[in-house]
């Protein structure tokens, strides 16, 4: 018993590191975080409790609090952004892995070469890019007047029907990190069952969709629910782009970039940390209702 | 086993206690007071205040200067609000208008006036808008005054006439159609204010000129009707319709937080606008060359206000308040600190400073505009509560009419009704 008890505080010694770590920087800003919610905080004086209060004006207020619209414009953008770029992502990723997976030469090089985006794509400098691309006298652009003589293109990303487009295209085009998964999970599947079906006259397509798609299905599922969790966080690339504001009418205006606007912008700390709670709540709902049909739509492998 | 654990307890413990002593308190024999100052700007700003620095630490042995620099006030009051919430705040913070909102984090300067800050060769205006509630809470870094910012070489290689430095609106709208005529295809007369995110200081300008104030703190109201807004998005949906200031999308293009986002220095257009101590910074950004002129209609309503440009500010948990003081005092009042850093945050209020004379063309430029404003100006309206979610908000609103989402009239009744929710808030 006793041995067993210092054997314990031997690993707790070792753990000591991480274990405050995480009680320090971890739990107690969240547990701080969720107390915060309840109440105002304008940083500079103490939080004054206010009950529901935060929550009542995100979701349409009532009789005494008026609701946020601009609250829920950032959810519908940002709903908007995810479901739409997150399986444009996957299957972009996906084409890819699977030209990857072909005996071509120079294979690695291209592999690291497509990677390149996902390291660089959430960094400012590539945001800035983006602007430079996608402006009214930008790259792009330039090309549609001179090469392809469009008269008057729009602005993309001033332009309050395209501002969105341009972010979706830049979170799609950051394809590496599900690529290379995809490629790990291509090449775990077997070569007979494809030899095997071929011999039974099954085409490349039959194929894809009868062995290809239900052996990645566990992967598919892994890189989805991890693509749409950072993908509801994103932040830089609307910030940077949008100049901070979210502009233009408020149509790149993502949920953590009006959290932050209304924590550090508008003095409402309280406000931001409830809508950081509420972030953290669907998110967790949309990964169980993932799980959910995902006993239906992912097979495992039996396992060899 | 029982040797192991006492060894790792040992190393535990010594490590610990290695790191809450800090390490290199012992290799310094005698300690420099650190001053750390935090203000916000880039480019020219950051250059001259690092020479400022590099002056008084060489005449002020033993006084180290921290500069914590931010690109924008947004930053830099992001991290200085974080900093005072961790019970870490910088020594000296640089202000803007919102200073009311920050006096309880503030230290009284009043007992080191007359000792180490000079408080009697700074203009008694510039001293009574840094005193809040009977207390000097700030140091007035300066005036400034809005202005609209024209590209000189610009108009003049199109071959229109350069604009009178006071005109009215009619004769305003007259100028940009015919500066419209000259310019090349897709550059226009002005930048369309309102539709960037730094709008409410024209706003609050046409207010004034409107003769409808934004705010009067006393009576906690406003005198801005929805007609009245109505008015003013109509002045600027006449100009975007007429092709006198860009398309919506064109000028959301450019954020106009700072000389890298303006559309003026990307040539885009020949007028938009400034505060004046903003034109160095400009300037510096272009080969162009820029010049001021006033807002319309200034002249006959004394519309236009001088307006503390920043106040150097001290933080009340300072280690060493004395040392900051002076050190504000020299930024201030030193004339060799006022040749080095110009017009930079304002047009110096302190009568010391102003005898070492305009150190640049651009601050030649200030002062000849000043000249003609200064009497076409009168006392500054006071802040809307909440400023930054006003400017935020109208420049939503703003943007939805430009855009042709609203039209001016539910414009003017949303500006209405978000000044009447900031006020109440």
């Amino acid at each position: 018993m006793k041995k067993r008890m210092r054997q314990n505080l031997t690993s707790y010694a070792f753990l000591a590191p991480w274990l405050i770590g995480f009680l320090g920087l971890t739990l107690y800003p969240m547990c701080y975080s969720l107390f915060l919610s309840f109440t105002d905080f304008n940083l500079r004086s103490a939080p004054v409790w206010v009950g529901l209060k935060n929550f009542i004006v995100m979701f349409g207020g009532n009789d005494t609090y008026r609701g946020d619209e601009r609250f829920l414009n950032s959810l519908f953008v940002t709903f908007k952004f995810v479901f739409v770029s997150v399986p444009l992502k996957l299957v972009f990723a996906l084409a890819i892995a699977m030209l990857m997976n072909k005996k071509l030469k120079f294979i690695p090089l291209y592999r690291a070469l497509y990677y390149i985006p996902t390291l660089l794509g959430g960094s400012v400098a590539i945001s800035v890019l983006w602007r430079r691309i996608f402006a009214g006298d930008g790259l792009l652009n330039l090309i549609l007047t001179n090469v392809f003589s469009v008269a008057e293109p729009p602005a993309w990303i001033s332009n309050p029907q395209y501002a969105l487009g341009t972010l979706i295209l830049l979170a799609v085009w950051q394809f590496g990190s599900p690529m290379i998964i995809f490629l790990a999970g291509l090449q775990q599947i077997p070569q007979e069952y494809y030899e095997a079906s071929s011999v039974d006259g099954a085409g490349r397509i039959r194929q894809f969709f009868v062995i290809t798609l239900p052996s990645l299905s566990p992967i598919i599922f892994f890189n989805f629910v991890m693509q749409m969790v950072s993908a509801f966080q994103s932040f830089t690339q609307a910030f940077i782009i949008s100049g901070g504001s979210g502009s233009p009418l408020d149509s790149t205006m993502f949920y953590s970039l009006y959290l932050y606007i209304k924590g550090f912008g508008f003095s409402e700390m309280g406000y931001a940390a409830a809508m950081a709670w509420v972030l953290l709540l669907i998110i967790a709902l949309l990964t169980v209702i993932a799980f959910k049909f995902s006993g239906t739509l992912v097979t495992y492998g039996s396992g060899e | 086993m029982k040797k192991f654990f006492v060894i790792m307890f040992v190393v535990l413990t010594g490590s610990a206690l290695l790191f809450a002593a800090g390490v290199p308190e012992s290799a310094t024999q005698k300690e420099d007071t650190v001053i750390r100052w935090a203000y916000w700007g880039s480019g020219e700003r950051v250059t001259i205040s690092q020479q400022a620095i590099e002056l008084y630490e060489s005449r002020n042995p033993g006084v180290k200067i921290n500069p914590e620099v931010s690109g924008g006030a947004g930053d830099h009051f992001v991290k200085v609000d974080t900093q005072l919430a961790g019970g870490n705040g910088p020594d000296i913070i640089q202000m803007g208008g919102n200073i009311y909102d920050y006096a309880n984090v503030l230290l009284p300067l009043d007992v080191y006036a007359g000792k180490v800050l000079d408080v009697d060769v700074i203009d008694p205006s510039a001293v009574a808008s840094g005193t809040i509630d009977g207390e000097l809470k700030g140091v007035s870094t300066g005036v400034t005054m809005p202005s609209l910012v024209i590209n000189k070489t610009l108009i003049q290689n199109s071959g229109a006439p350069l604009p009178p430095k006071s005109m009215t609106y009619p004769e305003f709208r007259e100028y940009l159609v015919m500066l419209k005529g000259k310019l090349p295809k897709g550059v226009y007369p002005m930048q369309d204010i309102g539709v960037t995110s730094n709008n409410s200081t024209p706003f609050g300008y046409w207010t004034r000129y409107n003769g409808t104030p934004l705010y009067d703190a006393k009576t906690k109201t406003t005198s801005v009707s929805a007609a009245d807004a109505q008015k003013y998005l109509e002045l600027f949906k006449d100009y975007r319709d007429n092709g006198l200031v860009p398309p919506a999308e064109i000028a959301a293009g450019y954020a106009e937080n700072n000389a890298d986002t303006a559309a003026i220095i990307a040539g885009k257009v020949a007028i938009s606008y400034l505060y004046t101590n903003q034109l160095s910074g400009y300037q510096a950004a272009t080969t162009d060359e820029l010049d001021l002129i006033e807002f319309p209609g200034a002249a006959a309503t004394k519309a236009l206000w001088q307006a503390p440009s920043q106040f150097y500010t001290v933080n009340k948990d300072s280690k060493n308040p004395e040392e900051t003081v002076k050190f504000i005092n020299f930024l201030v009042n030193d004339p060799d600190a006022a040749k080095i850093l110009g017009n930079n945050r304002g047009a110096s209020a302190s009568a010391t400073a102003r005898a070492a004379g305009a150190s640049s063309e651009a601050d030649q430029k200030i002062l000849d505009y000043m000249d003609v404003s200064g009497p076409h100006s009168s006392l500054e309206t006071d802040h809307v509560p909440n400023d930054t979610e006003f400017n935020s908000t109208l420049f939503l609103i703003y943007q939805r009419v430009a855009f042709g989402r609203n039209t001016p009239k539910e414009g003017g009744q949303e500006i209405a009704q978000l000044l009447q929710r900031l006020i109440e808030k």
